[in-house]
Order: structure tokens, then sequence, then C-alpha cells
């Protein structure tokens, strides 16, 4: 059986004149390359039924500290070599039989930045955006986000979704508006901040509303919805929401003082409505 | 058996359909793979499907693109606003794309309209503040890019060299800043697709001594950057010959993703490393690695 070492060996008889940095540079250069293909090869321990895996779990609190961690250790490579070798290998989950695998219905993304990617993602700041999942071969795979046989792994963890806004169709029109745009742009940027603090659910619906006996009287309606049980909560909250965001339009005027009226008059039609059932 | 076109028709709409849900939904990591599929899906087509496929894949994975642009500077930021924004855009493209009406000249206006609205919403407080539109200097600094393209081309043949990425690079943060006219847009769009192809061009191509080979090269890149320094010698730029032009290339990059799905890096060159890695002996690093890792899984 080769080792590393052997193969290294062989690398330095090649290579008599080489220093030790050139050689090394060399070597690891290969390996970055190679990794992937050594992981795709690797034969993994076959998957355990979910009792064994529990039966194991179980049995591995009775190890002392040490094997206890050493199981988990292993436990929790065998986990990650199995999700490198689902995202390097897609074919084969496509072809996984197993009744987990076909339960599952997420999407699956490529890891991999492509340079051009990367470039788009660019707009010449010093530091990198983000290592965004999007590849040119993304549409290929079936819909599973992060597959992750089990019993290695648990199920993935469904995204909290602590804030949801959504703008009713009455209003979309209205971000044609450049101010109405930096209105409802400064607002979402300043409920996301809100309700960071909370760690709550919340729910915004902007709309504009309109009476049909007075067809020239609008007002516009930020309905709140947040998974607070407790109504004198929720109370509260609402007034503290409207705090904020009458601040916030002070704060907007200021910064455009050529439309301190209009601001005005979008802070006198905007109407907060939490919704207390 | 159901006439092409129908049939076409019938995949292009389910495809937009789905991407739609998932704009809705914020969910754009999906929509960015479903705008992928629809550029896959039109490689099966022919004919106007084909085109009006290319032309929503395009602008729907843009969309997703700027929305998790969007989404990644903070967590405050206003992605629920961009993405009401754009929605009558994606509505527009999607419509007109779903019944067939689709035509150059209207994919550009709206792609232009759009662009301006979606651009904002990426930009750092202080670029917000401190930056207006001037799509004249996008415009300058554009064609001065292109010429140096076109001079620097032979750089196209170091499998080293980022020439397509860096260019892409300068242009998009000044148009995400100064805004562009339709033209530079047309422009950007090319090349950024483009950049796709001869990243499996340099992935595939390139050679121990660290240099790319050139008939693909020579075939698929230089005459594609010889048609868009004739384009943009024209003002106003011909839409048509720009949108044949934009569908080839997508499809081109399409096969190409059929042929080797996503491109790793590029392993370094040996030249460069000055030390000779034999084939023999990179099979026994790779399978020296491979039993380490399964030694370290077996149970004790």
């Amino acid at each position: 059986m080769v080792t590393m070492l052997d193969a290294l060996r062989e690398v330095v008889s090649l290579n008599p004149q080489a220093s030790q940095e050139k050689i090394s540079s060399a070597v690891i250069g290969y390996l970055e390359s190679t990794v992937a293909e050594a992981i795709r090869n690797i034969s993994l321990p076959p998957q355990e039924s979910l009792v064994k895996a529990a039966l194991e779990r179980y049995r591995a609190r009775r190890y002392k500290a040490p094997r206890r961690r050493s199981v988990g250790t292993r436990n929790a490579l065998v986990e990650e070599l199995y999700g490198l070798k689902s995202t390097l290998n897609g074919h084969d989950y496509l072809a996984n039989t197993s009744e987990e695998m076909k339960k599952w219905n997420g999407g699956a993304f490529s890891d991999r930045l492509t340079p051009g990617l990367e470039t788009r993602l660019s707009s010449g700041k010093s530091t990198m955006l983000v290592q965004t999942q999007l590849g040119p071969g993304t549409e290929n795979r079936s819909l599973r986000k992060q597959q992750k046989p089990s019993p290695y792994f648990s199920l993935p963890e469904v995204q909290d979704r602590s804030f949801h806004l959504i703008y009713h169709d009455s209003f979309v029109g209205r971000l044609s508006n450049p101010l109405f745009e930096t209105i409802s742009r400064a607002l979402e940027e300043r409920l996301r901040e809100f309700t960071e603090t909370t760690e709550l659910d919340w729910d915004f619906k902007i709309s504009e509303e309109s009476d049909i006996e007075l067809p020239g009287w609008k007002r516009f309606v930020l309905k709140i919805s947040v998974a607070a049980s407790d109504f004198e909560q929720r109370l509260k909250l609402w007034d503290e929401l409207d705090v904020v965001i009458r601040q916030l339009l002070t704060e907007l005027s200021k910064e455009h003082p050529t439309d301190t009226e209009k601001i005005s008059d979008f802070s006198r039609s905007l109407f907060l409505r939490m919704d207390t059932a | 058996m159901p006439d092409s076109d129908s049939v076409f028709n019938k995949t292009l709409s389910q495809d937009i359909h789905a991407a739609k849900i998932s704009f809705e939904k914020e969910d754009f990591h999906l929509m960015n793979i479903l705008a992928n599929r629809i550029m896959s899906d039109a490689q099966f087509m022919t004919g106007g499907s084909r085109r009006q496929a290319t032309l929503a894949g395009v602008f729907l994975r843009d969309v997703a693109f700027e929305m998790i642009r969007v989404a990644t500077l903070g967590k405050t930021a206003p992605i629920a606003t961009a993405a009401a924004a754009v929605k009558p855009f994606v509505n527009t493209i999607s419509e007109s794309a779903t019944k067939g009406h689709l035509t150059a000249q209207q994919y550009w206006q709206v792609y232009d309209d759009y662009s301006d609205v979606v651009r904002k919403y990426g930009l750092a407080e202080a670029e917000q503040k401190a930056y207006s539109e001037n799509k004249q200097f996008t415009r300058s600094a554009a064609r001065h890019l292109l010429d140096f393209l076109r001079k620097e081309q032979d750089l196209l043949f170091d499998a080293r060299n980022l020439l397509l990425e860096g260019i892409l690079n300068e242009t998009i943060r000044i148009y995400r800043v100064h805004g562009a006219s339709r033209d530079e847009l047309v422009t950007l769009t090319l090349l950024t697709y483009l950049e796709r192809i001869y990243s499996y061009i340099r992935y595939t191509q390139t050679s121990q001594d660290g240099t790319v080979k050139p008939d693909r090269v020579q075939s698929e890149v230089l005459p594609i950057i010889e048609k868009i320094l004739a384009l943009v010698s024209k003002s106003p730029i011909d839409f048509e010959e720009s949108t044949d032009i934009l569908e080839s290339l997508v499809i081109s990059w399409r096969e190409y993703y059929v042929r080797y799905m996503e491109p790793v890096a590029a392993p370094s060159s040996t030249a460069e490393r000055g030390v000779e890695l034999p084939t023999e002996t990179k099979k026994k690093i790779t399978e020296a690695i491979t039993r380490e890792l399964e030694k370290d899984t077996k149970t004790r």
C-alpha cells in the first residue's frame, strides 16, 4: 500500500536538484487539484439503519471521554465526507434510491464560484462580498438542498424566517417613483434593524388603500403581524415601531430637504395596523 | 404528435413559471438554478422558441444574481423592496417570452430600464450617497477596456490570465455606480457569456507548460471579440445582431456544461513550479490521500 511518504520520496528522487520549497510547492499544487478526486474515490462505511445508529450513540455515552470523542470525530468525518461526495458526485445522488433520498425535496447547489460569477459580484470593493453558491451547473441537480444521507446526518435545518415583507400590488407601482423607492428602501432597512433585536417572527405588508367614494383620498398601510403571544407585548411593540418609523421619516426629511413636504405627506398618510388577533 | 413549437412553448412556460414562483418566495438561489435550466433547455429547442428561452434565461439569471447580491449586503439589506422594484420587469419579460413575443428591441429596452433600477440596490451606503449617474464615463471606460482587450488578446493563450474577468470587473463596478447606456449593457452581457465559455476552454485546453492550446481560442473566442468590437464601432448598436451573438454564446456555454459540467480550478503548471510530478506519482499521491481518509473513517 502506497503511503504519502512513499510518494514524496519518489518526487524527491526524481528531482534531486530541487529545493525543499519547490518540491513542497509542486506537491501542494497537485494536492489542491486532486483532493476532489480522492474524495470521490473514497469508500465510506455503509449507511447504518436508524436503529443501529441510535444504539451506537447510546453506547457511546458509556465510553470514556477520549473514546467518545474519537467516535464522535469519526462520525463527523464520515458525515462530512458523504456530504462532499454528494456535492462532487451529483449524478451519484440521482441514482441513490434509498428511502431517505426519495423523501428529500430541497435544492442542491454548486459550491464553486466561477471566476465570471465572482467578477460579477465584485464592485471593486476591497473585501469579497460573498462566496455565493452559484455555478453554471446548478440547474442540473434535482431540486434538493444540501443532501446528506441519514443516519449520519441530521435533516437540513429549515431556515428560520424571522422577517418577511411584501408589497401589495396596490403599492408596487409607487416604487417606480424615486422618492417612494427611497422611503420604502429606508423603511425596510429600519424594520429589519428593529426586528433583529426582538428575536420574534415578523410579517409586514405595505399597501395603498383608497376610498371609492372619495377618489382623491389615499392612505398607505403598513400591516404588521408578529409572533408574540402576549397581547400587551404586541401593543408595546406597535408603539415602539411607530416611534421608530416616524423618526426615520424625520431623518429622511432632513436628508432630502427638497422633498420634505412630500415625505411629511407620506408620514401623515401612513398608518400602522397591528394584527392583534 | 404535438408540433415542436407547442412542445417547446409548454416547457418554456413551465420553466419560467417555476422561476417566477421562486422569485415570489425570495428563493433567489433556486431562481438561479431555474434560470440556468431555461438556458439549458434552450439548446434543445429550435427557431423562435430557442430565442425566447435564451433571453428569458439570461434575464432571470441576472435578476437572481442581483437579488442575491443585495441580500449579501447585510442583515438590514432591503431585499423585499428590491424584489418589488424589479417585479414589473420580471413580469414583462416572463409574459412576453411565454407568449413568444419577446423581440430583441423589447428585451434590451426592458433590460436597460431594469438595470437602472436594480444597480442602486447593490451599492454600499457610501456609494449611494456619493455617486450620481454618469453614463458617459461608463461608455468611455468600456471603449477603453475593449481596446485594451483587442491589444492584449494574445494573453488569452496564457493560462494564468484573467483578462476577461478583469475587464468585466472594471466595467461592472463602473456601471454599478455610474449607470450605463443600452450599448454598454449589451457589450457587458456579451462579454459575460464569452468569459464563461473561455473559462471552460482555459480549463480544458491548458497544457503542461501553462499555455492554452490555440485551436478553441482561435475558433471560439477571438472571432466573438472581433464581432463585439465591430458592433460597438456603430452607434446605436445593432440589437438584432447582438442578440444573435448572445444566443449562440448561451447555447455554446450550455453545451460546454454538458461536456464538463462545472469546471474546477485548473491544475497548476509544473513549469511554473519547476518540479515534475509524473503521472504515476500523481496517482500514488491521490491513492495515498484516499487511503488516509478511509483509515480515519474505519471503526476502531
